[in-house]
């Protein structure tokens, strides 16, 4: 560790500590039964910086122990961003296969852009493995930017009753996911600023991991639709006597037509 | 660099229209469901009359006309006639707040109903884009502007949904 930058050591001296009083919030309040691969990315991330502070800063080393514990953490991306939103559209049987195919649609097309923008970028030179491994974290971040795009579209344009904690994890998302994977496709475009790049991707990392702390909570899983920028808890099931007026006016209206 | 600016420019414009409209979503209680009583498709029968080219022609006939007169006529029907549209789509948008509602909550899995909603939907705003646009060149002689089919349309969603307003309390 002794190379890293003084900057870059500081934002990582918080981002532990961010990280650390977000595993143990999520362990307190019970949510990592809700969410077990969110914690689960949280103790994989805790495990790839205990490793990368006992491993020597150069070129020989580092890349062999960031690579394989990166990998991980990218697979934890894909299966939290699937977990959150599974968990958003879970319990509403009426779009459950239109909510289906739309999450299939949404992978294959995120996919395809994000394979898209390879063209964008130069080839990594030689067989250059920490360079290689850039270009594939780039296109899974990218897909994932725009599957997350793609599902609050979907969440926008229906009705769901949305509990605050998937609109926080999403804003989450969509802030890191966004910022890495300009950062990424930057760096594989120009092979130059990997530096900066880490140190701006610290940052936001670190404020996404601080945001999640005080804004996750047991409480903001209960269900709510947001009204007037403002979370009414128990909105669904007004909403749902909501539904039964409209439905009794549909009713009378119908009778009276016949 | 450029191109990866753009891109993020886009990208973050995009979460922001998104998050923001999740945040400021307006539930479909803030809307009066007694509106529903007073719904009919005859307040729009006007449409038909307002942009016929025969008042034009009659006007044309009278003595005195001025060209300025025929004019004036037609700022007003155009500018009544674009309320009207304005009155239909918003209309259209109610009830669509209400089919999704209503989908969103089914206990049924209802793709084919999605499906049709989302169709409706499509081919109702295309159509809406067209009658603007007609309307838009009806001075330079494109008058051939028809709001039938929207207003079929509209009275379509109606039935749809009420027809599956039946069907659950008949269910229930």
């Amino acid at each position: 560790m002794s190379g890293i930058p003084a900057a870059q050591l500081v934002f990582l001296v918080i981002q532990t500590a961010a990280l650390i009083g977000l595993s143990v919030r999520i362990w307190w309040s019970g949510l990592y039964r809700l969410y077990p691969f969110f914690f689960g990315y949280l103790l994989a991330t805790l495990l790839q910086t205990a490793v990368l502070t006992l491993t020597p800063y150069d070129r020989t080393h580092y890349p062999y122990a960031w690579i394989p514990t990166e990998g991980i953490i990218l697979c934890f991306y894909s299966l939290i961003v699937l977990e959150c939103y599974t968990i958003a559209l879970r319990g509403l049987p009426g779009i459950a296969s239109l909510s289906r195919r739309y999450i299939k649609a949404g992978l294959a097309v995120a996919i395809v852009v994000s394979l898209l923008l390879l063209g964008l970028e130069k080839a990594p030179n030689g067989r250059n493995i920490t360079l290689t491994f850039i270009v594939f974290e780039r296109v899974i971040v990218t897909s994932l930017v725009i599957f997350v795009l793609l599902i609050l579209g979907f969440l926008a344009y229906y009705p769901v009753s949305l509990s605050r904690n998937v609109v926080v994890y999403s804003i989450g998302y969509a802030v890191y996911f966004l910022d890495k994977a300009t950062l990424l496709l930057l760096v594989n475009r120009t092979h130059h600023g990997s530096q900066l790049a880490s140190t701006v991707l610290i940052v936001v990392s670190t404020l996404c991991l601080v945001f999640w702390l005080f804004a996750l909570n047991k409480g903001g899983e209960t269900k709510t639709v947001v009204v007037g920028h403002r979370w009414k808890p128990g909105e669904e099931a007004r909403l749902l006597s909501q539904l039964q007026v409209i439905n009794d006016h549909l009713i009378r209206t119908a009778r009276k037509g016949s | 660099m450029i191109s990866g600016i753009v891109w993020f420019a886009l990208l973050l414009l995009a979460f922001a229209v998104l998050l923001i409209r999740l945040a400021s979503r307006v539930g479909a209680g803030s809307s009066n469901p007694e509106w529903l009583d007073d719904f009919s498709i005859e307040r729009f029968a006007p449409m038909d009359r307002l942009l016929d080219p025969k008042d034009f022609q009659f006007l044309k006939a009278q003595p005195g006309y001025r060209p300025a007169l025929g004019a004036r006529l037609l700022k007003e029907r155009r500018r009544a006639f674009a309320g009207y549209l304005g009155m239909l789509t918003r209309d259209f948008n109610r009830l669509l707040g209400v089919a999704k509602l209503m989908l969103v909550f089914s206990t049924e899995d209802r793709p084919e109903f999605a499906k049709a909603l989302w169709r409706q939907q499509i081919r109702f705003y295309f159509a809406v884009g067209a009658v603007r646009c007609r309307l838009a060149f009806y001075p330079l002689g494109w008058t051939g502007v028809d709001a039938g089919n929207l207003v079929k349309s509209l009275a379509g969603l109606h039935e749809q949904i009420q027809g599956w307003a039946v069907q659950r309390a008949e269910a229930n």
